[in-house]
């Protein structure tokens, strides 16, 4: 039997990465290179809205946050130095991510223009919002000093591990893994405009 | 373009392609090999030597762009520049991507290791041009280093380790998801 008749859109997605991949791993490879200058330039001009846009997220979802723990500590304003989380490397980690989603979200064969488009915003918002999770964790520490007071995380080891936790998983591995998981996405959702070649 | 000969000799067994599984194995590799250099042990015994090992390789690729320059205690000394060498500049972030999810897609083990191997290499030649591009920016231009550090250089690499990945998925997956193998 042709194996060609499993992998339609009638027949699961199990097998849609090899559909796109069979096709053309190398030239995906050759226009993701030739792409990256591109994306890299587009992105110099939308990189300060988007940085700006992340601090104004990071500092709206602080807010309730704050009010959360003061609640728990038992009242009184919690301060939170978000000034080390939104510049150098945990901002650039995000940033980066997104241009990599872009370029490898453009190599795909088959993905109709506005389907890129779509991933690629949504993955600057899935990456926007990891940044300001991990951002949680980042920021001086100061709020899981303030539930160690209320005896949430009691131990000053306890709370050296939820941070480090924290932050590595939303400020590290997401901002990472997202490139791949996304254009896992892209693939599967593209695999039905690729007809297989016999 | 051709299609690889061995895609089709590949273990048929196998299970087939599920994205659900491979994410969730990706994301656990993914904690693993991130969690690897938190470990005291492995830190001294493979981190730090290799970051010293990236700062001597740097500092000798320096040299024969014509920069005098040397390693010291992990960093690149040059004319007018001391870059150290950290955790994110080793390219081992670059590696574990690229590893998590080649091991993460199944498929032959034989294949996927041969992949990992010849990855491997290839993202820390890329790293060792990325580190000693820097040092020639921060010598030469050094108002553009951090654009060159965070944008560039880092983008270059997570690309070419998801690039890497799928060039490689399509000789490492079993005949059984290859939608271009008869039985």
């Amino acid at each position: 039997m042709d194996r060609l008749d499993q992998v339609g859109p009638s027949s699961g997605r199990e097998s849609e990465i090899a559909v796109v991949t069979a096709r053309s791993p190398s030239s995906q490879a050759i226009v993701a290179a030739l792409t990256f200058p591109a994306a890299l330039c587009i992105w110099w001009v939308a990189a300060p809205g988007y940085s700006a846009l992340l601090r104004q997220a990071t500092r709206v979802a602080l807010g309730p946050f704050q009010l959360i723990l003061a609640g728990v500590a038992g009242g009184g304003t919690i301060a939170v130095d978000v000034a080390p989380a939104l510049s150098g490397l945990p901002l650039a980690a995000t940033h980066v991510n997104v241009v990599a989603v872009a370029v490898l979200v453009a190599s795909v064969p088959a993905a109709s223009g506005s389907r890129r488009l779509v991933m690629i915003g949504l993955a600057s918002v899935m990456l926007a919002l990891t940044h300001v999770l991990g951002v949680l964790f980042l920021v001086d520490w100061s709020y899981l000093r303030a539930l160690s007071s209320a005896s949430v995380v009691a131990t000053p080891a306890a709370r050296a591990v939820v941070s480090s936790v924290g932050y590595w998983a939303f400020c590290r591995i997401a901002p990472l893994a997202a490139p791949v998981l996304i254009w896992l996405a892209v693939v599967r959702a593209s695999a039905s405009q690729v007809a297989p070649r016999r | 373009m051709s299609r690889a000969p061995d895609a089709i000799t590949a273990n048929a067994a196998s299970r087939p392609f599920s994205a659900g599984r491979f994410c969730l194995r990706f994301l656990a590799l993914l904690a693993v090999a991130f969690a690897a250099p938190l470990i005291a042990p492995l830190r001294h015994a493979v981190i730090e030597p290799w970051n010293r090992a990236l700062s001597v390789a740097t500092a000798a690729m320096l040299r024969l762009l014509g920069f005098e320059s040397h390693a010291l205690a992990g960093s690149v000394i040059g004319p007018g520049i001391a870059l150290e060498v950290i955790d994110a500049c080793n390219g081992l972030d670059a590696i574990a991507v690229f590893g998590a999810a080649l091991v993460a897609l199944g498929g032959s083990v034989r294949r996927r290791m041969m992949s990992l191997l010849i990855g491997a290499v290839t993202l820390l030649l890329l790293n060792l041009v990325r580190l000693t591009g820097l040092s020639y920016v921060a010598i030469q231009h050094p108002t553009w280093l951090a654009q060159a550090h965070y944008y560039v250089g880092q983008s270059i690499m997570i690309l070419a380790s998801v690039l890497l990945w799928i060039v490689s998925i399509r000789w490492v997956l079993p005949a059984g998801v290859n939608p271009r193998s008869r039985s």
